[in-house]
């Protein structure tokens, strides 16, 4: 079934009376989604009506469409999602029963009037799991050739699931997420990894997050009144219903899904930055504390603006979900993210600041970029991670932006970087592997391994060209779904035109040892030797010829020093190590890190004192800096300020206990 | 009733006539406390690690502590394991030498080590079976209030009034919890002091009579003990301004920091000996008071 595009646009014309919010468009527009959605919050159902238009961007002739039906992932232990969690749902322990969520397609009617859903199938492409029904397969009665459009009317009724992670209800609360039957993105040839065109529409899985195209919602959402409603995009119209309810119009161009949330216990703040529209949405009891929020997104405003590039959207809506629907905080929707919270969060834990700014950057990178998080988690949510603990520690101080309480301190990016660090088995998988196939804990390599490996490129090749490296990879491939391979196309364009070729002429060794390869980085000052020179000795030149001296002497005043610094670990990086003498001067050495063991020689009246491997930190994804420093200058007020620490509180503790009992 | 404040002041005067026995107390943990702090020092010391870690004196380096954390925890928390031992044998420990320290104080005799030994030796039985009968009733306090602010928690909070009502009744049940703990220890308390001047044998009477007490002289014991919790939370906030102020950085600097943990220390063994005192001195006013009361009545038959 094949429509002239005309027809669509006419048809989503007549219903949206809104001036276009990009114009140029933003994205390609390959989908248009116009949806009457109407909830029963007693039923905890669903029921809509979907238009849909979808234009095929390859080349070639395609003949069938396939869906993410997401909610069927809640819809028993079945589904692979579920058995991928062992039975429960995400932040549950299991122990509750009911809950159960599911998405009913009842009609696919396509323009001309035919009748497709029974032609529909499930399909697992994934894991091959025949009962998993989050993926339906359509066939067309015939294709759409290159460039053309196909419209349709979808009818579904889908009851929500208990909350989970992304999506559901929590008593009065609903996070309406992955609710619609939603297309999958079809790659042409060339796109990404595909060598052929085909769909790319992966099951629902646990531990894995999105992949959709870009285009236009117009989305009439009816609600109880009383209902505050957030959703992506921004409101065009209200009305109120005669029956009780209330209808909410929201339009989003240039976003690749659509997701809103519900409560009649929500509060609102609004703010502004530049012309951007700030909405937050929270708990009454916590809007003491919306300032912490405000602030810190504006932050993260300015960053990324200064750093990456600039939020396109008119709007920005954050939800702050009550303690009782926190299964719903810490997710990002295109121009709307959950956040996490309570009022018994201090200020200097700023954990909440934490959340609001990696939800924020998530809409750079899974929102605009969008990158496929299937296939490539790690280019959002590493991504995101390296840009969250880069506006945090700006702007609440790279020692202090975690925590800063008491006199204990920790950095967001320190925070980070002790996630990867820490992890059992480091090596447990390359950082770039499908993540639903990761090991348990691979998680850790997604988010912080790649924020970790992010922080050493920009040690490596400085600042100002990682910004430039990060400007214009997203300048290029804002809205085009790039893979790894184009990420690291950019790093390769730009880094030899500022730093020239002394790291090579490309950086596919240093993405292909720590993005691909499984190899930890690890490097030692192992000694610091000092010896005597001895006098030279055996047959030696002299002016009355060769002569034979062989007493042994030591050349007076001169010593040789020797540092030895090893690579303990896979991963071979170019590494600064910075040398002091006795006589307070300092040489900083530069070693390609290739070698196991690395010698440096000085012979002179003055001995080092003190080496250390990289000692600017400039390769945080080095596993261990505790052993990065020899020295012979002593560490005992070290360890006498620990000793008094310890004591003074372990007195303290015996001494309370005696005082107790 | 003599106000709390003179019962505070004799108890502190008391304490400092013989000031050997807030030193015993105080020595004791020191020592315990320094056999794992020695530990800890020789244990970082010795490893590879020592010259990276060099920075940790000027500031806390949270990726240098973590590093080191990943590298050796194992052993950390091996000696962090060895502090149970030693917290059990420093409650014993305490928990005796209260026998000579009490007996000392309620005799108002000078201080003779073998005299205060003997008291030591004498109620250490004694003393004991109270320690774990405390023990217990701490646990069956704490077991009940929870239980019941749970109860309230049930009853009177849902999941969407968690973060208001629920809060609230969780800030209550902490505070009435926290009380009800602190009349156990004054239950435990007064039971040694009973027991010290009654040289009684059941400690299960002593404990009802404890109990009994506390409730006739509510004012002045609550009174006693809320001003020495309050001076011993003062204590620690003066240190703790006092560590935020002057850092570290330098050797004179952490000198002067160690000499002010310990006088700290030293003023909290002191305070714990000066307790016992103003608990003694009450226990006496108490009694007297009783007596006279006593007396009127049999004189008048
Ligand atoms: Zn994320």
């Amino acid at each position: 079934m094949r429509i002239p595009l005309l027809f669509c646009t006419a048809i989503l014309g007549a219903s949206t009376p809104v001036a276009a919010q990009f114009q140029p468009p933003l994205s390609d527009r390959v989908v248009a989604y116009r949806i009457d959605v109407r909830l029963d919050e007693k039923a905890k159902t669903l029921e809509g009506e979907e238009h849909l238009t979808w234009r095929n961007p390859s080349t070639e002739p395609v003949g069938d469409l396939q869906f993410h039906l997401y909610l069927n992932a809640f819809k028993n232990t079945h589904s692979t999602a579920m058995k991928e969690s062992g039975g429960r749902f995400v932040r549950d322990d299991g122990s509750k029963t009911g809950g159960w969520g599911y998405i009913d397609v009842t009609s696919i009617r396509l323009q001309d009037g035919a009748e497709v859903r029974p032609l529909a199938n499930f399909i697992s492409p994934d894991d091959s799991n025949a009962a998993d029904q989050t993926v339906l397969h359509v066939p067309l009665p015939s294709p759409v050739g290159p460039g053309e459009s196909i419209g349709m009317d979808i009818r579904f009724t889908a009851r929500l699931p208990r909350l989970s992670r992304r999506t559901g209800y929590s008593e009065d609360f609903f996070m309406i997420a992955q609710w619609f039957p939603k297309l999958g993105v079809f790659e042409p040839k060339g796109m990404r990894y595909a060598a052929r065109g085909a769909w790319n529409c992966h099951q629902f899985h646990a531990a894995t997050e999105f992949y959709a195209d870009f285009g236009t919602y117009d989305v009439n959402m009816t609600v109880p009144q009383g209902f505050k409603v957030g959703a992506t995009g921004v409101r065009v119209h209200e009305t109120e219903n005669s029956n009780g309810t209330a209808t909410l119009t929201y339009r989003a161009e240039d976003v690749h899904d659509f997701a809103w949330v519900a409560s009649p216990r929500l509060a609102e703040r609004n703010d502004t930055w530049r012309d951007l529209r700030i909405r937050l949405l929270m708990p009454p009891e916590r809007l003491f504390q919306s300032w912490r929020h405000v602030q810190c997104v504006k932050a993260a405003l300015e960053y990324m603006d200064a750093h990456v590039g600039r939020y396109p959207y008119p709007e920005l809506t954050i939800v702050d979900p009550p303690g009782y629907a926190a299964a719903a905080g810490g997710m990002e929707y295109p121009t709307l993210f959950t956040t996490v919270s309570s009022v018994l969060i201090p200020e200097q834990v700023r954990y909440p600041e934490l959340a609001t700014v990696h939800e924020f950057i998530h809409q750079y990178f899974y929102g605009m970029v969008a990158s496929n998080e299937f296939e490539e988690a790690w280019m959002d949510e590493g991504f995101t991670a390296y840009y969250e603990t880069r506006v945090m520690d700006a702007f609440y101080g790279p020692k202090t932006s975690a925590v800063h309480l008491l006199g204990f301190h920790f950095g967001d990016f320190e925070y980070t970087r002790f996630g990867y660090t820490s992890m059992l088995n480091p090596r447990m998988a390359p950082t770039a592997t499908f993540a639903w196939e990761l090991p348990s804990g691979g998680g850790s390599l997604t988010y912080f391994k790649t924020a970790t490996i992010l922080a050493t490129l920009k040690g490596l090749i400085g600042e100002e060209t990682m910004d430039s490296v990060m400007t214009a990879y997203f300048r290029r491939w804002s809205f085009r779904h790039p893979c790894g391979r184009d990420f690291i196309a950019v790093v390769n364009d730009i880094v030899p035109k500022t730093q020239g070729e002394k790291f090579g002429k490309d950086w596919n060794w240093f993405f292909d040892q720590v993005l691909y390869g499984t190899g930890v980085c690890d490097y030692e000052l192992s000694s610091i030797r000092i010896s005597p020179v001895e006098d030279d000795r055996g047959y030696v030149e002299s002016d009355s010829g060769t002569v034979l001296r062989d007493v042994r002497g030591e050349v007076h005043g001169t010593r040789r020093s020797e540092v030895t610094v090893s690579r303990l670990g896979e991963v071979q990086l170019p590494v600064e190590v910075l040398v002091r003498f006795s006589d307070g001067s300092e040489l900083l050495e530069q070693w390609d890190g290739k070698a196991r063991v690395k010698v440096f020689r000085y012979t002179g009246t003055s001995t080092v004192v003190r080496a250390a491997v990289d000692p600017g930190m400039k390769i945080p994804l080095d596993i261990n800096v505790t052993n990065n420093v020899k020295s012979f200058e002593p560490s005992t007020g070290m360890l006498w300020k620990y000793f008094c620490k310890v004591l003074f509180w372990l007195q303290n503790i015996f001494h309370a206990a005696a005082t107790i009992i | 009733m003599k106000p709390i404040l003179k019962i505070f002041i004799n108890a502190v005067v008391a304490a400092a006539r013989i000031p050997q026995l807030g030193s015993a107390v105080y020595v004791c943990n020191l020592l315990m406390a320094a056999v794992i702090a020695a530990a800890f020092r020789a244990f970082v010391a010795g490893t590879d690690s020592v010259s990276s870690l060099a920075p940790l004196f000027t500031d806390f380096d949270a990726t240098l502590a973590s590093d080191f954390l990943n590298r050796h925890g194992e052993a950390i928390g091996a000696l962090a394991r060895a502090v149970v031992p030693l917290a059990l044998l420093s409650l014993a420990v305490n928990v005796i030498l209260t026998g000579g320290i009490l007996s000392l104080l309620s005799s108002r005799q000078k201080f003779s080590l073998r005299g205060f030994l003997r008291g030591c030796g004498h109620f250490a039985g004694r003393f004991l079976r109270v320690f774990f009968l405390v023990c217990l009733l701490l646990a069956a306090v704490g077991g009940i209030m929870i239980t019941i602010f749970a109860g309230l928690d049930a009853l009177l909070s849902s999941p969407v009034t968690a973060e208001t009502r629920g809060n609230l009744i969780a800030a209550i049940g902490i505070l009435a919890t926290g009380f009800m703990l602190v009349v156990v220890v004054m239950v435990g308390d007064y039971a040694r002091v009973l027991t010290v001047v009654d040289d009684g044998r059941s400690m299960l009477k002593a404990l009802w009579s404890s109990f009994r007490f506390i409730l006739r002289s509510a004012a002045g014991a609550f009174g006693v003990q809320y001003l020495f919790l309050l001076v011993n939370i003062g204590l620690f906030l003066l240190y703790l301004s006092a560590e935020w102020h002057t850092g570290t950085g330098s050797g004179f600097l952490l000198g002067f920091l160690f000499v002010v943990q310990q006088l700290v220390m030293i003023a909290r063994a002191f305070l714990r000996t000066a307790l016992f005192a103003g608990e003694v001195e009450l226990a006496a006013l108490s009694a007297a008071e009783r007596l006279e009361a006593v007396a009127p009545a049999a004189a008048g038959t």
